[in-house]
């Protein structure tokens, strides 16, 4: 389990937002009014207790300074930073970390050896949302993702136009951008299954299944980052709600797969006024189900962010009729899950089987069980 | 507008299960567990082009489906005539390209019954990216291919890759586009994206381009007689587009979805709006609990008349001043072509294929 930041350095910085005081129990804090030394605090008309919530390598991934992503999120939006930009800063220490292979420039590439990736972000309260899709060359795609949101009329770029928006955007393009430790699981991988390239696609799409499934099982790649992506979303003391979605995507995808990652509604929907919700996992159970979308238009309707998220399992496990994509016991043989807050501040990490996530308050940074749909393992 | 002699489109349609057996004189109806009036709905332009034969999409794709193909393959065949017309320049071939003069086309299909879909965006050098998205379907576990690798899976496929779909009216229309917007060309981004949908606005004032066809596409969708439905939607996106802009057609839940249970739903115009509202799935949840569709698609237009906060993209009245359409039938058959503004859709049932009035949130223009 990673290391935490200190709590009372913690709580010193967080409360020098002027947000502290308000929302939490008094006794964490020996002197609310004197510890942060900054006079009264800011009135807002909404007042929540600020939150971020992320897939667990949201706490886990560092930068230089130790600081895991939903601790660098929480500090930078409680010290008055936008939402979008603490939560954008925050997921690029995962995308930046070189030992992280689902997210970012290290992550896995696809079935050319080529790391394309995947970013999606939307702003609450601007109403506004950007993405990129299939991405090469870049590093931060999530910043790429937030700037097609702040300098576009579009929602979406893929490929080639969207590292040429990248480039134009100043981002450093860089050729054959991959990290050594996936380019020797590629290599492994491609050594697998290169018998079986001329097989007919659907039969060389589960032989490529297969293989990585069983890649998985001999500890070569860590199953969490087979669909390795993170999910970090956050609500201020205003009531300001943001998220953001980046990945690597499928391990050895076919070139130009894009999953759930970039698409608004399937993995990240943020609606100002009622809350976020995204997800990592199988991204076509998204694509198909929506299940973001799914998740905020229950909690529009009232739900808790834990038994809205129910909601959006049960209907992936309702549409997840092909026989392949089921265990023995005819539940989806495939993991989801899914990371969500309301309005209110309240937030749930809900998965199909158990997992953990990541979330950060003013009780500083943890990684928590999620709540899961059922017990055991995808593949039993 | 012509429509197909009504005796010969009731003989095409006989072989169909729901309709009155007073109609035919060909024996008992076949009789299924689940009985609806097959239906095919579609933007306006599914009941316009013909390709140079003799039937348009709706037309087409009725037929077949009623003549016992599969509800998809039989949309599909319905769409290819539209994305292969080179007449149509808002869909495939001939559609007008993005900002380098490059043809680049989405699309998206699902299979209510059988809960597959599949999608390309932004795939160069193919006529039917419908097809292409149909065999995304088939032949992978993935929904959505983009950019190049669709392009290679097309190839793979045995599609036909062309280095140009310009025609000479498409490449003439970019042209002109170009030599209004060149001098913007070093603006700031933000500018420039300003500008080139002034440019477009202007092209449409004087006429030179189709209002329907600067954000046109094609969406259809189907319902046959044992309630199977499918939907499909197909364009070649904003006029000039930045290059790798992908609009809502590819997207699942923004310009189209289908619920094999609940009933279709697809979209044309502004793209984005669909993109950020996730309209067809919207409206396609509204269904499932209980909305006729036309109720349905006005919730979601409300929906983005409520999102929609940025001035730019509001008119003098702090309305959209944009135009987005919607397509929508239900699993009992019942269904609304719905838009923003005044427009059109096209539907074809046994009674022959028509093209009406949507229903409309609003009266007057997008740009009043």
């Amino acid at each position: 389990m990673s290391r935490k930041l200190d709590r009372r350095e913690f709580v010193r910085r967080a409360t020098a937002a002027g947000v502290g005081a308000a929302a939490v129990p008094k006794t964490l804090f020996a002197h609310p009014s004197t510890s942060s030394g900054q006079g009264p605090v800011v009135i807002t008309p909404k007042r929540v207790r600020p939150c971020v919530v992320a897939s667990s390598n949201g706490n886990r991934s560092k930068d230089d300074q130790g600081v895991t992503c939903v601790a660098k999120a929480f500090k930078m939006m409680t010290d008055g930073a936008d939402v979008l930009d603490a939560l954008v800063a925050g997921v690029a220490i995962v995308e930046l970390d070189p030992t992280q292979t689902g997210v970012g420039w290290s992550g896995l590439p696809n079935a050319d050896g080529v790391v394309q990736l995947d970013a999606s972000c939307m702003h609450g309260p601007k109403k506004r949302a950007g993405a990129v899709a299939a991405i090469e060359g870049v590093r931060t795609p999530a910043r790429v993702a937030q700037l097609v949101a702040e300098e576009t009329d579009h929602h979406l770029l893929v490929g080639k136009g969207a590292q040429d928006f990248a480039r134009a955007m100043g981002f450093k393009i860089e050729e054959g951008l991959i990290n050594e430790t996936a380019r020797k699981a590629w290599l492994e991988w491609k050594r697998r299954i290169d018998p079986l390239h001329y097989l007919d696609p659907k039969k060389r799409a589960q032989a490529w299944y297969d293989a990585g499934i069983q890649m998985v099982r001999e500890g070569l790649i860590d199953g969490e980052h087979f669909w390795g992506t993170i999910n970090c979303d956050g609500i201020n003391a205003k009531g300001e709600i943001c998220g953001v979605t980046t990945t690597s995507g499928l391990a050895w995808k076919i070139p130009g797969r894009a999953g759930d990652s970039p698409i608004l509604g399937a993995g990240l929907y943020v609606d100002g006024e009622i809350g976020a919700a995204g997800s990592t996992g199988r991204g076509e159970a998204n694509l198909y189900n929506l299940s973001s979308f799914v998740i905020v238009e229950e909690m529009r309707r009232g739900a808790h962010p834990k038994d809205a998220a129910i909601t959006a399992l049960k209907r992936v496990v309702k549409s997840t009729i092909e026989k392949r994509l089921l265990n023995a016991k005819g539940q989806p043989n495939f993991g989801l899950n899914f990371y969500c807050l309301d309005a209110k501040g309240e937030y749930a990490g809900v998965s199909m089987y158990e997992g953990t996530y990541a979330v950060c308050t003013e009780n500083g940074p943890q990684t928590l069980n999620t709540d899961a749909l059922y017990e055991g393992r995808p593949t039993d | 507008m012509t429509r197909m002699n009504r005796r010969e489109f009731v003989q095409a349609t006989a072989a169909a299960a729901a309709v009155p057996t007073a109609l035919f004189g060909q024996g008992p109806t076949v009789v299924t567990p689940k009985s609806v009036r097959p239906l095919v709905i579609a933007s306006s332009n599914g009941h316009k082009f013909k390709n140079g034969g003799t039937q348009t999409c709706v037309e087409k794709a009725f037929s077949m489906m009623t003549g016992g193909a599969d509800v998809l393959d039989a949309l599909i065949a319905g769409v290819n005539i539209v994305e292969l017309d080179p007449l149509d320049d808002s869909v495939g071939y001939g559609g007008l390209p993005n900002a380098d003069g490059v043809v680049a086309l989405d699309s998206c299909c699902m299979h209510g019954s059988l809960k597959r879909a599949g999608g390309v965006a932004e795939i160069e050098g193919v006529r039917t990216p419908s097809k292409v998205a149909q065999s995304v379907m088939n032949e992978t576990d993935h929904h959505l291919l983009v950019g190049k690798g669709a392009q290679q899976f097309a190839r793979a496929m045995g599609f036909t890759i062309e280095d140009d779909l310009n025609t000479e009216n498409s490449r003439r229309k970019w042209l002109e586009w170009k030599r209004r917007t060149d001098p913007l060309h070093y603006l700031p981004s933000k500018e420039r994206s300003q500008a080139y949908h002034r440019v477009a606005m202007d092209m449409i004032a004087e006429g030179i381009v189709d209002r329907e066809h600067y954000y046109g596409t094609i969406n259809c969708d189907g319902i046959n007689a044992k309630g199977e439905i499918c939907g499909v939607t197909t364009t070649s996106g904003l006029a000039w587009k930045i290059p790798g802009r992908a609009g809502d057609s590819p997207i699942l839940g923004a310009g189209l979805y289908v619920d094999g249970d609940v009933g279709a739903a697809g979209s044309t115009g502004r793209g984005e709006a669909n993109l950020f509202n996730l309209c067809s799935f919207l409206i396609v949840e509204e269904m499932r609990r209980g909305a006729h569709p036309k109720d349905a698609a006005l919730m979601a237009l409300r929906r983005v008349a409520k999102n929609t906060i940025e001035k730019r993209l509001l008119n003098s009245n702090g309305r959209p001043n944009f135009g987005l359409n919607f397509y929508v039938l239900n699993a009992k058959g019942e269904y609304a072509g719905v838009s923003m503004y005044e427009s059109t859709y096209s539907v074809c049932t046994e009674d022959g294929a028509k093209t009406l009035p949507t229903e409309v949130l609003y009266d007057g223009k997008p740009t009043d």
